[in-house]
């Protein structure tokens, strides 16, 4: 029986010469040196179920990075948009400008780091059963969404190692009315994850509550997190396309 | 150096231009390297840009690409000819009604062809059914005179263009999410609202393409003879079809057996008449 190397990761980069054993929550990642330049992959989650990749290296240590990724890849990559439906509602009375933060979830992104490339090697969730789809709007002209129920928390701190960071929402109540807020739906792909050690944060979201003609709209763009100092995360989701060539490759 | 070496051979006439056969092989000459190069243009096409784009787009764009570069070079071939073909259409008129009360079954695919590519009943890969013929599968493609439907077994079906156009055609991947339908029967003495608790309790922590919002809805269907009839109702995202339905009703049975509740076969009961 070999040996490994037990290690609780937190989000970073990691260099590997030996087996070596990451513990997630019910998950475990072991990377085994095979040959000289090889190195073997293997992700088993709680139910038994494995994945293994081979890993050809230059040399006979690999670095690999630990990262929060956006939450779109877990069951099946099928959207941008994900949902965020409060615990409890917020109430913008009119001409209100607020801001508060709630927790998004994040699935983990493994990346082999070489050269000055970050490559995605592997990525999963620590959390299944709340990773879920909800539609927003009618079934004919609805956008599905990646669904989370989340909390509103106080502070940029508040996120959860492997299954949430935080997002600042900002919000501006233009209309001429108060307005209560039960839920956002946003693209997140154009947003990007920062961590830092067991913490993580995503880009903040500005949204303008106003009114054309008798239309009340939501305007939303993102924020970008200028001033913070934290890593930004090598964010990675599947691709729907597949490299194209005469035999198939996957 | 061509011309003389077909000056001695005869000159012909064509829709009232005379044509010498110098003229004809260069036209000929002409259509060759337009063929060549519109099947060059569509590979480099399929090989660089078809594979990032929708199937249906590429598809189109490919047929387009082909069949420009051939009329532009038929147009070439005739304006370097000079053949002029306004002399064609007034006896090209009548064969053409003669040749369509001829063959009226192919003309009228024909046409329902065009109709078909301008009404876009379905986007090539789209999963249909027409449920008159009993057909389903995914839409291929709308040729000359059918169109093609590859059926969920992998195998091809060919449908007239007449008859495509003229069925009713349900579309089940239009929009980004669909509904699927089971039903499961409970016994009599067992509580209701239980049994939707159990079953929704499961299928939203057990199957992860349901979706939460709009969250499975539960009907009583029928106070049938043996059974209480639940139906269940849940929307997922239109490609998984195939990672719900399968196995909807294997989960509902496996969490009413693990809560203990019944789910009844069909029973009758005699009642034997008293002989006094």
């Amino acid at each position: 029986m070999e040996s490994f190397k037990e290690i609780t990761p937190i989000y970073g980069t990691y260099e590997i010469s030996e087996n070596t054993e990451f513990l997630f929550p019910s998950i475990k990642v072991r990377i085994e040196k095979e040959q000289e330049n090889s190195f073997n992959y293997s992700r088993i989650d709680s139910e038994g179920n494995t994945v293994e990749k081979l890993i050809p290296a230059n040399k006979n240590k690999i670095t690999i990075e630990v990262a929060p990724i956006r939450p779109l890849n877990y069951p099946a990559r099928r959207t941008n948009f994900v949902y965020l439906d409060f615990d409890k509602e917020v109430f913008l009375s009119e001409g209100a400008e607020t801001s508060f933060l709630v927790r998004c979830p994040v699935e983990v992104g493994i990346f082999l780091v070489h050269d000055s490339h970050k490559d995605s090697m592997d990525s999963f969730t620590c959390d299944p059963s709340r990773a879920r789809f909800g539609l927003y709007g009618s079934p004919d002209t609805g956008i599905l969404c990646k669904y989370f129920k989340v909390p509103i928390v106080k502070s940029e701190l508040d996120s959860e190692l492997y299954h949430s960071c935080t997002i600042r929402l900002n919000f501006e109540n233009q209309l001429d009315r108060g307005y209560s807020i039960k839920k956002v739906v946003f693209p997140i792909t154009d947003h990007t994850i920062y961590y830092e050690e067991e913490k993580s944060q995503l880009d903040s979201l500005q949204i303008k509550l106003r009114k054309r003609g008798v239309v009340e709209f939501a305007e939303a763009a993102e924020v970008i997190l200028s001033n913070i100092t934290w890593t930004k995360s090598p964010s990675w989701e599947q691709d729907t396309h597949t490299p194209s060539m005469e035999m198939g490759l996957e | 150096m061509f011309e003389d070496l077909f000056a001695h051979l005869d000159s012909f006439e064509i829709a009232g231009t005379e044509l010498s056969l110098f003229n004809l092989f260069l036209g000929a000459v002409i259509m060759l390297i337009g063929f060549t190069i519109a099947k060059i243009v569509r590979s480099l096409f399929n090989k660089y840009y078809a594979p990032v784009l929708p199937e249906h787009t590429a598809k189109n764009f490919g047929k387009m690409i082909y069949f420009g570069i051939i009329i532009i070079s038929f147009l070439v071939f005739t304006s370097t000819t000079g053949i002029d073909f306004s002399g064609l259409l007034v006896a090209g008129g009548i064969l053409g009604i003669v040749i369509g009360f001829a063959t009226q079954s192919v003309v009228s695919n024909l046409i329902s062809g065009i109709f078909l590519l301008i009404e876009k009943p379905a986007k090539q890969g789209d999963s249909i059914e027409l449920p008159e013929s009993g057909i389903s599968g995914s839409f291929v493609d709308v040729g000359t005179f059918s169109s093609r439907i590859r059926k969920f077994d992998g195998t091809i079906m060919r449908v007239p263009n007449e008859k495509f156009f003229t069925s009713n055609i349900r579309v089940l991947t239009d929009s980004s999410v669909r509904r699927h339908e089971a039903v499961v029967g409970i016994a009599y003495k067992e509580d209701i609202d239980a049994a939707v608790e159990v079953l929704k309790k499961t299928i939203m922590s057990r199957m992860p393409f349901v979706l939460h919002e709009p969250a499975p809805e539960f009907r009583i269907e029928a106070l049938a003879d043996s059974s209480i009839n639940i139906m269940i109702l849940v929307w997922h995202p239109k490609q998984d079809w195939g990672k719900v339905a399968p196995t909807m009703l294997k989960i509902a049975k496996n969490a009413l057996d693990d809560a203990g509740i019944e789910i009844p076969f069909p029973q009758r009961v005699i009642w034997k008449g008293d002989k006094d």
